[in-house]
């Protein structure tokens, strides 16, 4: 029983998250937001750490 | 907190570099002392039997060592860089983070180095610490949390990048299961204690150390790269996975225990699952690697690859190892030692060098040189590979030959080469160290940030072929935008809170309460009443064995397993540890289990083998303990007193239980057939096999081929207490008492040989060799009969001699040696040492005029010349060894 709510729960979130994620264009686009906000967020600081006198 | 709009961002430098600093500090220290843990393997007496320096001491010290001192220090200086990047607001305070530093190195690692090199400990895997070091250390995690998570809160959740969750769930759940994982287990007891720990070993790994392992990888790919990473879809399906899974996995440490078979099996499909999810994290970070090379040029970037790499190992090695079919086989073996260290020092150590170093070329003043640091690489990836591979192979021929039913030290001897291998992988893994440190602290000054530098000028163009992202997007500053979405923000941080402490909860539930609550009942139900527990010095050498770290090569838990049934006994019941708090089952045998060993051997034994190991087991690995003796192995002092007399009382409350124990337990239990195979109805299985059984039947010897081994059987076996000749003149002889027998004045039958063989001599140090085959047992019988002396002897025919000595006999012995002989007097059942059979050994005249006159010390055999005159003694001397059956031979 522990082995069945482990496994269908786990499958269940997954599913839930996969098909929400598939069915959503703009779901796709804000998951993969963070990604291209950091890289900026990283090279922004490589920039300036350049720039300090 | 101040939010800064626009890079650059205040990274505190001089914590970076403090963290940075103290965690390599602190990993040369750690490696000192697991390196002086492995010398001891092939040297067990290298620190002279210091209890300071003793191998379970500086394991524990290791173990603490590389997770708080080294691992701790390395992420916390790559959240001091990262987290004002991630949240582009400065951090809660610089004074903070400068008494965190004082508190996590000052007043946790290193008191509790000293605290348990003193003797002040916890034995509990992962968390060997004294429970005052954890609370500073509780302490220490909550001023992280202060002082890193509140720049989280203020950036909307479409705005965390994968890092930032990694960091957050790291942070929380670490809090959530340390006291969890410290102090639970000494507030409960037996195999609840143990489900407790379990659940901690894990989470240890997997809540604290993988967290943040896996937010440096997600963080300096991209950022050393250029490129951003494959999938934020795929690394939150892999965040998510990993929180909900691994906390689940704990139990899986402790298959086949009388932990619920349900829980058990919960974390095996856990930790399946766990490998699944591994699968797309790494999978996504290795597609974010595209582009970087095989071996990547960036130092960091390097480091991070290869731990990857080596996450991927170690994951699929967990998941395949939890499995029950590889479990049985590679548990307790060197197997598991060689995955913790690709953990530790492969994964987490990579990835915290990578971070580091990442963090290091971006300090403005700080020296750097790159050329140190890729020679650290090399011989880092060499040392630790060799390491690995060299333990995995150890840990199979371990497995192998304890299923093979071999002697034990078999399986140690079968070890040597490969703990040597393991010594030498530690020379290029501690020069790694070395150069790391080299490669941080020379080289010009400021040479990492001319290289970030230059690496930065470049079109971005030239650095990633990804689309740019869209102001919008890219506004590093919309952290105010998304605050103003106000109650929506809100909403989703409680559902993702709820949802993530929900995961911690679900696991200390099914694994931990739940589990708690069987065992109880179970505990309840088939417990006998009245269960002796311990006296207040078996108590007192419990907490010796606990703080000497025994538990680290010495089992208390006997499987659910054939093999183990064979070697140690009846599997261990919930109802025989009921009392222990905590838990002292472990998770490593180096040395056989313990959970059935008192009575087997004597206490005079147990104390030679504190005082001088090898001087009774002459193959034996295990480090001297004679700072508990007064100079001598007969001079023990309270405390050797007190831990033997705890050794003497393992599983005693077992061996009293048969038979009304067990019918109790089995008419409890019969209703429920997953329990039913708790109760056990052989006197047996209820006690060790070794343990010395008088007038039980013996295995036939017929048909059966002496092994060939029989001389180094001796010398292995019995050398030690009979000496080289058989003349009970053994190194530890003078330390026995009874002492060992003379074999060589004596001639044996071969049925009481085999019975002495196979059951022992009760009341002696002459224990029941049941470990060893037929084939061989035969083979050492060959040995003693054919010892020079043995055979030369032959009794006296003179009638006149044998009718007086008769005479005396049925004067005198008959009474404790029987009629006949045969050790079977009125008297004889009384005496903890069976009196002499002499239908079936005969000793020489000298020998027996020697025990008439000095009688046998530590026997009921006391001296007779004051009844018995020199005739009279001559007499009964012939008389008696007429009375051996030579047919019997």
């Amino acid at each position: 029983m522990l082995i069945d709510l482990i496994v269908f729960s786990s499958l269940l979130l997954f599913g839930l998250y996969s098909f929400y994620w598939a069915r959503s264009p703009a779901l796709r686009e804000r998951i993969e937001r963070p990604k291209q906000v950091f890289l900026q967020q990283a090279q922004q600081f490589d920039q300036a750490q350049r720039e300090q006198p | 907190m101040t939010h800064v709009s626009s890079a650059p961002v205040l990274v505190p430098g001089a914590l970076v570099r403090a963290h940075s600093l103290a965690a390599l500090a602190m990993l040369l220290v750690s490696a000192l002392f697991g390196i002086l843990v492995s010398l001891q393997f092939l040297w067990p007496d290298l620190t002279g039997g210091s209890l300071t320096l003793g191998w379970g001491r500086l394991r524990y010290a290791h173990t603490q060592g590389i997770m708080l001192g080294w691992l701790g220090n390395a992420f916390l200086a790559f959240l001091y860089h990262a987290v004002p990047v991630l949240t582009q607001r400065r951090l809660t305070s610089v004074t903070m983070g400068w008494c965190l530093f004082a508190l996590w190195n000052f007043m946790a690692v290193v008191p509790g180095w000293v605290l348990v090199l003193s003797g002040v400990s916890q034995p509990l895997e992962w968390a060997e610490f004294p429970l005052v070091i954890d609370a500073f250390l509780l302490l220490a995690l909550l001023l992280a949390a202060v002082q890193f998570l509140p720049g989280f809160f203020r950036v909307g959740l479409d705005s965390l990048y994968v890092s930032s969750w990694y960091i957050l769930g790291g942070l929380v759940f670490t809090l959530l299961a340390f006291p969890m994982g410290n102090v639970v287990p000494e507030l409960v007891s037996g195999a609840t204690s143990a489900a407790f720990s379990g659940l901690w070993i894990h989470d240890a790994v997997g809540l604290f150390v993988t967290p943040l392992a896996l937010a440096i990888l997600y963080y300096v790919i991209p950022a050393a790269s250029g490129r951003p990473i494959y999938s934020h879809f795929l690394s939150m399906l892999g965040f998510w996975g990993l929180f909900f899974f691994y906390p689940l996995n704990g139990t899986h440490h402790y298959v086949f225990s009388v932990i619920p078979m349900a829980a058990q099996l919960g974390a095996i499909a856990a930790s399946a699952l766990l490998g699944v999810i591994v699968v797309i994290v790494v999978s996504n970070l290795l597609l974010s690697l595209r582009g970087s090379g095989f071996i990547p040029r960036d130092p960091a970037l390097r480091f991070v690859a290869v731990s990857v790499v080596f996450y991927f190992i170690v994951s699929m090695q967990g998941a395949s190892q939890a499995q029950m079919a590889l479990n049985q086989l590679v548990h307790f073996s060197d197997w598991v030692v060689g995955h913790s260290h690709l953990a530790m020092l492969g994964f987490a150590t990579f990835a915290a060098i990578g971070g580091i170093v990442h963090a290091w070329q971006r300090l403005p003043a700080a020296r750097y040189n790159p050329r140190a640091i890729n020679a650290a690489f090399w011989l880092l990836t060499v040392g630790i590979s060799v390491m690995v591979i060299d333990l995995t192979l150890a840990g199979l021929v371990q497995g192998e030959l304890w299923q093979a039913a071999t002697p034990w030290l078999e399986s140690v001897q079968a070890s040597k080469p490969y703990w040597l291998v393991r010594v030498v992988s530690a020379v290029p893994i501690t020069l790694g160290f070395v150069l790391l440190g080299v490669g941080l602290l020379t080289g010009e000054i400021g040479a990492g940030a001319r290289a970030v530098q230059a690496v930065a000028a470049q079109p971005l163009a030239t650095r990633a072929s990804v689309t740019q992202p869209s102001a919008s997007h890219a506004n590093a500053s919309g952290a105010a935008h998304d605050v103003s979405n106000g109650g929506r923000l809100r909403m989703a941080y409680v559902v993702t809170a709820v949802a993530g402490i929900g995961f911690f909860a679900l696991s200390m539930l099914l694994l931990g309460l739940w589990p708690g609550q069987v065992i109880d009942a179970q505990v309840t139900a088939s417990s006998p009443p009245n269960v002796l527990q311990l006296t207040a010095a078996e108590q007192r050498g419990r907490q010796i064995y606990a703080r000497e770290g025994c538990a680290y090569c010495h089992t208390q838990q006997v499987r659910y397993l054939e093999d183990d049934i064979r070697r140690f006994g009846a599997p261990t019941l919930a109802w025989e540890v009921q009392f222990d708090s905590p838990h002292l089952w472990g998770t490593r045998r180096i040395g056989p289990d313990l959970a059935r060993a008192g009575g087997v051997r004597s206490v005079d034994w147990q104390y030679a083998h504190l005082f001088a190991p090898r001087s009774v087991v002459p193959q034996s690995i295990m480090p001297s303990y004679a700072a508990l003796f007064d100079g001598a192995p007969n001079k023990p002092t309270q405390a050797a007193r007190d831990l033997v007399a705890y050794l003497d009382s393992l599983g005693r409350a077992r061996s009293l239980a048969w038979p009304e124990g067990e019918q109790h337990a089995q008419s409890q239990l019969s209703t429920d057939e997953h329990q039913a195979h708790l109760a056990f109805s052989s006197p047996e299985l209820n006690n060790h096999p070794a343990l010395a059984r008088p007038g039980k039947s013996v295995p036939s010897l017929a048909g059966i081929t002496a092994a060939t081994d029989g001389k180094a059987l001796w010398r292995d076996y019995c050398v030690a207490c009979h000496g080289v000749q058989g003349r009970g003149d053994g190194p530890a002889a003078a330390w026995l008492s009874p002492a060992p027998a003379n074999l060589a004045e004596h001639r044996y039958s071969r049925t009481y040989l085999a019975t002495v063989l196979w059951n022992g001599v009760a009341g002696t140090s002459m224990p029941a060799w049941r470990d060893l085959s037929a084939a061989q047992l035969l083979a050492l019988l060959d040995v003693v009969q054919n010892l020079p002396a043995a055979a030369t002897t032959s009794a006296n025919s003179d009638t006149t001699l044998l009718a007086a000595g008769a005479e005396v006999y049925a004067a005198n012995c008959i009474q404790c040696h029987g009629a006949d002989g045969r050790g079977d007097g009125f008297a004889a059942g009384t005496f903890a040492v069976t009196p002499v059979d002499f239908s079936a050994q005969q000793p020489s005249a000298t020998q027996a005029l020697a025990v008439l006159r000095n009688g046998v010390p530590g026997s009921p055999m006391a001296p007779w010349t004051e009844r018995l005159n020199d005739t009279q003694q001559q007499a009964v001397v012939a008389y008696v060894r007429s009375l051996f059956l030579t047919t019997a031979e």
